[in-house]
């Protein structure tokens, strides 16, 4: 099943006794618990999005319409793919065989030129599959699960917020990304929506109804209002109502010397698995690593440690690049790097 | 130049020669999304004029605000909706308090988005969003007098009481910059609550107050060694923005953004004192108090309106429209009796 780290969440409550549920106040703090989980999780959902970006625009709405941008969707679907890939193969290496056949197809259709729908469409339901068998529906903490993923689809670079402000600058596939997001969105709301009380309900609705008024239908309205940062706002304040809702810390970079700790966990987790030979684990969990990097703590390094910031980035590119030969050679040094940039933001 | 807090106490107790008993006061809302400025009479709690800062509403949008140490100067940050680079749009422009006319535009550098002013009145400084930078202006030529690097999505600004420090928040980040303004130089960088929004000085300016909006909470520095000593909580659900402080330094108001609330936190023990909801408007962006420190108002962003505060009772006592998409809100000092 899903690599949800227990050791790790484990390993981080005895480090972290201020971490982020004790210093947000939330009762649960689900990507602090499960960021391996989660960013699996988010790497499905932008693959989805993205795949059916692809299939939107070889309809006849988008006709004539340079499709470079869909191209750059494939790109990012091959490399979403590695953040998962091995998870998959350990539960149900079938469906990670046809995945990979599926995005194999769409390259294909997409260097010849081809309408890209039919292999696209079979990523969504591939996509949809892996799901099934890396996130177990009727676990305890699915709610929780559910409201990150949100916050995830709202907020993150190709999600509601960020999508809109491409799009308001011309970009169609960046609209058709916002769109499918926030059609993800309101699914898991109608989900969700039972545990909120009837004004978070109602708050809740009026900030969808907000988002949907800036994406209308499946193709974009003649004339956008000109304001990137439109969607930001109403997406933020439902993040906001879903952590009440849910009673969980929903921003992964909350706290940020737990966020720091916890790439050092995961890459040593992937730095261990090169070592021992696994390639396909090692790989993964450092993809991981990098992606919660990025995400979280890179922007303040750069600021706060330069130095440790390229340091880091360089580490983490090198290990994943190079195997587990690299992997002992570089690892020691990445490991303590990230280290130092804990006690960066200690100090 | 008598600075603005000095002058108002001294209203209050009637004693300034030459401004008799009458010294009033207008309110200055920025209208992001009219690319305009809101004149309100507090006295007759009604918006009475606009300024347009563009006939382009939609592609040049008012943010920041601040006011000249004798309250006769109200400055706007002015860009466009495009936060990457510096385009014609970015400005900073200057209003005089007695004529509500465009007294000066200053060419400022990449998307500035919140303006403060050097206690003698002789620099300004903005926050420049899109190029990750601080910028110094002179206030009577718009000369630059320095430009530094700052963390990533540059917002709060503020100049010590002293004019000796400026700090400077960085929202990506999650960062101030502390800038020396004798040698014009960055002193450090340090790390605050998460996304920091606005930042400003305690009137000796011995402690600041950053406001994190994502992290819930107000950041106290330590000025003398800039480092972070305290950190108020403000509630799961806060989502603190801009700020003020009463006359006397002794309240912190701080606009709860998505949350719809003012905080009142007391600067004496650091804790929340009161929280307004009841009858706010909604997405209260920013944050003034009135020169006697009696009422309080808020811009508010979702609902473009201004929430009047009545500090005896903290509680809001009214709404006054303004134009759509209020950003900040600051007070001009208005000689009635000339």
């Amino acid at each position: 099943m899903l690599r949800i780290d227990p050791l790790t969440g484990f390993a981080l409550a005895l480090l972290l006794p201020c971490g982020a549920d004790a210093q947000s106040g939330y009762a649960a703090a689900p990507f602090r618990d499960m960021p391996v989980a989660l960013a699996q999780a988010a790497a499905l959902e932008r693959m989805k999005v993205a795949a059916q970006v692809m299939v939107a625009m070889s309809g006849s709405a988008y006709a004539g319409i340079d499709d470079t941008e869909a191209g750059q969707d494939d790109d990012g679907l091959r490399a979403g793919v590695g953040l998962f890939r091995s998870s998959l193969a350990a539960v149900a290496p079938d469906i990670g065989e046809r995945l990979d056949r599926a995005l194999e197809a769409l390259a294909e259709t997409a260097e010849q030129g081809a309408p890209p729908a039919g292999p696209a469409q079979d990523v969504v339901d591939l996509a949809r599959q892996a799901e099934r068998a890396l996130l177990t529906p009727d676990r305890p903490d699915a709610p929780q699960v559910e409201a990150a993923l949100m916050a995830s689809l709202l907020l993150d670079e190709g999600g509601v917020a960020e999508s809109y402000a491409e799009a308001v600058q011309g970009d169609p596939a960046a609209y058709l990304a916002g769109w499918f997001a926030l059609a993800r969105v309101n699914a898991l709301w109608r989900g969700l929506a039972g545990h909120a009380t009837p004004q978070q309900s109602a708050e809740a609705e009026a900030m969808l109804a907000m988002l949907g008024d800036l994406f209308p239908g499946e193709s974009p309205p003649p004339q956008m209002a000109a304001y990137p940062e439109q969607a930001e706002a109403p997406a933020q304040q439902l993040v906001g109502l879903l952590e009440t809702i849910v009673d969980a810390d929903l921003y992964p970079d909350r706290d940020l010397v737990g966020a720091v700790a916890r790439v050092r966990d995961i890459a040593a987790e992937g730095c261990a698995d090169l070592a021992a030979g696994d390639a396909g684990a090692g790989r993964e969990m450092l993809m991981i690593a990098t992606a919660l990097y990025d995400r979280t703590v890179a922007e303040t390094l750069a600021v706060l440690a330069p130095d440790l910031r390229v340091a880091i980035a360089q580490g983490l590119q090198a290990v994943r690049a190079g195997g587990s030969t690299a992997a002992v050679r570089v690892c020691p040094d990445l490991l303590d790097a990230l280290a130092a940039g804990r006690e960066a933001f200690e100090s | 130049m008598i600075p603005l807090r000095h002058l108002l106490l001294a209203v209050a107790a009637g004693s300034v020669a030459g401004m008799g008993q009458a010294a009033g006061y207008r309110v200055y809302v920025s209208d992001e999304y009219n690319a305009a400025i809101s004149i309100i009479d507090p006295d007759r709690g009604a918006q009475t004029g606009t300024i347009e800062i563009s006939g382009r509403p939609g592609d040049v949008r008012p943010r920041g605000l601040a006011v000249s140490p004798d309250g006769k100067t109200i400055f706007v940050s002015v860009s466009d909706f495009l936060p990457r680079a510096e385009s014609p749009e970015d400005a900073i422009v200057a209003i005089d308090v007695a004529t509500n006319q465009v007294t000066a535009t200053y060419r400022a550098g990449g998307n500035p988005e919140r303006v403060a002013i050097s206690p003698d009145g002789r620099q300004i400084w903005a926050s420049l969003e899109a190029t990750a930078q601080a910028v110094a202006l002179d206030a009577a030529t718009g000369t630059q007098l320095g430009i530094f690097p700052t963390g990533i999505e540059t917002e709060g600004i503020a100049v010590s009481p002293d004019g000796q420090i400026v700090y400077v928040t960085a929202e990506t980040s999650h960062t101030v910059t502390v800038i020396r303004t004798s040698d014009m130089t960055v002193v450090t960088h340090l790390l605050v609550g998460n996304r920091p929004r606005d930042v400003i000085f305690s009137r000796d300016g011995q402690r600041a107050y950053v406001s994190a909006e994502i992290g819930g909470t107000i950041s106290v520095i330590d000025v003398p060694s800039h480092e972070v000593v305290a950190t108020v909580n403000l509630g799961l659900d806060a989502r603190p923005v801009g700020m003020d402080l009463d006359p006397e330094g002794k309240f912190l108001y701080v606009a709860g953004g998505g949350t719809s609330a003012i905080y009142v936190v007391d600067t004496e023990t650091d804790r929340v004192a009161h929280v307004i909801k009841e009858k706010m408007g909604r997405r209260p962006w920013d944050v003034v108090l009135s020169p006697d420190g009696r009422k309080a108002f808020t811009a508010n962003g979702l609902s473009d309106s201004v929430s009047v505060i009545d500090t005896d009772c903290m509680c809001v006592t009214g709404q006054i429209p303004a134009g759509r998409g209020p950003h900040s809100v600051r007070v001009g000092v208005v000689d009635v009796a000339n």
